[in-house]
């Protein structure tokens, strides 16, 4: 019942928003450089597909990030005793993303498989930042586990059940901080994705545009993220 | 069981010396109480003062200087040790066996969770986890429960509802409960018995029976009979010296 209502509430401060930004924007201030006309971003959308690629674009990025996740969701979901090293990678990975994607456009260049290369050690050094902070929890488990004298076995169980399940929550968060990384990738390294396409938005300072690519960015990341949390349901571990 | 502790669920004698088990250094001054059968019994002691290392030397159980009368303790800690995204029944199975449905499904009857097995606790209350971690102990069939310092930070009417869930389980399935804390109005409330402690070294400085008896807690709370207690025991307090507490 709260959750509908609570919905039912954003649906309507949702629509009341668009049609004031509909308003305001169309009718009201229609030519300005901070919000482009309703009418323009849609207009955009079409544009995009067909003067920018953003087929190729979109395929390009999704490739990488869920192509990429997934590799890591299946080594820690069946190749469990991997998890633990992935915690304690954390110590090795603290340069800056920014560097990487500099250094990565120094040797690489454009090529897709860097681009992979990059999205997976995002990915681990994310994993293994949060693992510093669960390693303490775990400690508290397995002390909870020795003091109740539950069961001698079951430190190990949780160990592996803790960082498999924490590490499974931890990549949802992941997704949305992949897709920030790949895009700023493409844009400095031109690959092809999304990121391109903005770099080339950005360079004919199409406003209209970059607020269609935005939108299009939100729904995709949506459905990935609920996408995530279904697979993240079904697996169950 | 001889006559003389039958009336006792542990009894700590003469502990003395360094304890530095438990990643933390303690030195305990001569230490001797007793947690009698059936009560709520309090360790009120400054925070940092060694309480969690004193209790979990008991769990430990081989101290020779503490001596257990009863089958099984459970040991609630103050952090949560319960798993994100499990849900209440897959975090109980975690420590329990697997195949005692059952048993899971009385254990969260009788700690007021029906109908929520297949909730997320970590996503709820400090109350609400507190009831699971009870529900393992009942689980594991444990007669004396130890509860290490938990009640801080948790909303009022959530801790008088714990509070009146510890009175029930006490006084109808006999189960006897000793809690840490640094709280003076959580231990008042709780308590049938407190022992006053400080640290470094650790040492027992004052006991209380209290013997209020009234059907709940609201009752008791409003009684004038608590209010002079309180009132006594505050300036006992202060003679006592005990600082770094909540009032």
């Amino acid at each position: 019942m709260y959750s509908r209502e609570k919905i039912n509430n954003g649906l309507i401060i949702l629509l009341i928003s668009i049609v004031c930004y509909f308003i305001a924007f169309e009718y009201i201030i229609p030519a300005n450089k901070i919000f482009p006309k309703l009418s323009l971003v849609f207009e955009s959308i079409f544009e995009l597909f067909k003067h920018y690629n953003l087929f190729s674009g979109i395929a390009i990025t999704s490739s990488v990030i869920y192509i990429s996740l997934s590799v890591i969701l299946l080594i820690v979901v069946f190749l469990k005793e991997f998890n633990s090293y992935f915690l304690k990678l954390n110590s090795f990975i603290k340069v800056p993303f920014f560097l990487i994607i500099l250094v990565f456009a120094f040797w690489f260049g454009n090529v897709i498989w860097a681009e992979f290369v990059f999205a997976i050690i995002v990915i681990v050094a994310h994993i293994s930042y949060k693992g510093k902070v669960e390693n303490v929890k775990i400690n508290n488990l397995i002390e909870f586990v020795e003091l109740n004298k539950l069961s001698t076995k079951l430190p190990t169980k949780i160990k592996s059940v803790f960082t498999t399940r924490s590490i499974i929550e931890e990549m949802r968060k992941t997704h949305f901080y992949l897709w920030t990384f790949i895009l700023i990738y493409e844009f400095i390294n031109n690959t092809g994705g999304i990121g391109t396409i903005l770099e080339r938005v950005y360079n004919n300072y199409d406003l209209a545009g970059l607020f269609a690519i935005s939108l299009i960015l939100y729904v995709l990341i949506y459905i990935g993220d609920k996408c995530y949390i279904l697979i993240k349901n079904k697996l169950n571990t | 069981m001889s006559a003389l502790t039958e009336n006792i669920k542990l009894e700590i004698k003469k502990l003395s010396g360094n304890n530095s088990d438990f990643n933390k250094y303690v030195v305990f001054n001569d230490v001797s109480f007793i947690i009698p059968k059936n009560k709520i019994t309090t360790l009120f002691a400054p925070m940092g003062s060694g309480k969690s290392t004193l209790l979990k030397l008991i769990m430990s159980q081989n101290n020779l200087n503490i001596k257990y009368y009863g089958n099984r303790i459970f040991y609630i800690p103050s952090e949560i040790v319960l798993i994100d995204g499990f849900t209440v029944a897959e975090n109980i199975k975690l420590y329990v066996s697997s195949h005692c449905e059952d048993k899971i499904n009385d254990a969260l009857k009788i700690v007021g969770l029906d109908g929520y097995k297949n909730h997320i606790p970590i996503n709820r209350s400090k109350g609400f986890i507190f009831r699971v971690m009870l529900a393992i102990g009942l689980i594991i069939k444990s007669d004396l429960i130890i509860i290490d310092d938990y009640f801080n930070n948790m909303r009022n009417i959530t801790k008088i509802e714990i509070f009146n869930l510890l009175i029930e389980l006490k006084n109808k399935m006999n189960l006897t409960f000793f809690i840490s804390s640094s709280n003076f109005s959580n231990s008042l409330t709780i308590s049938d018995k407190i022992i006053f402690a400080k640290g470094n070294p650790f040492e027992v400085l004052y006991d209380i029976d209290i013997e209020l008896n009234y059907q709940n807690l609201e009752l008791k709370l409003e009684s004038e009979q608590f209010s002079l207690l309180k009132d006594r025991l505050t300036k006992k307090l202060s003679e006592l010296r005990i600082r770094d507490i909540i009032i």
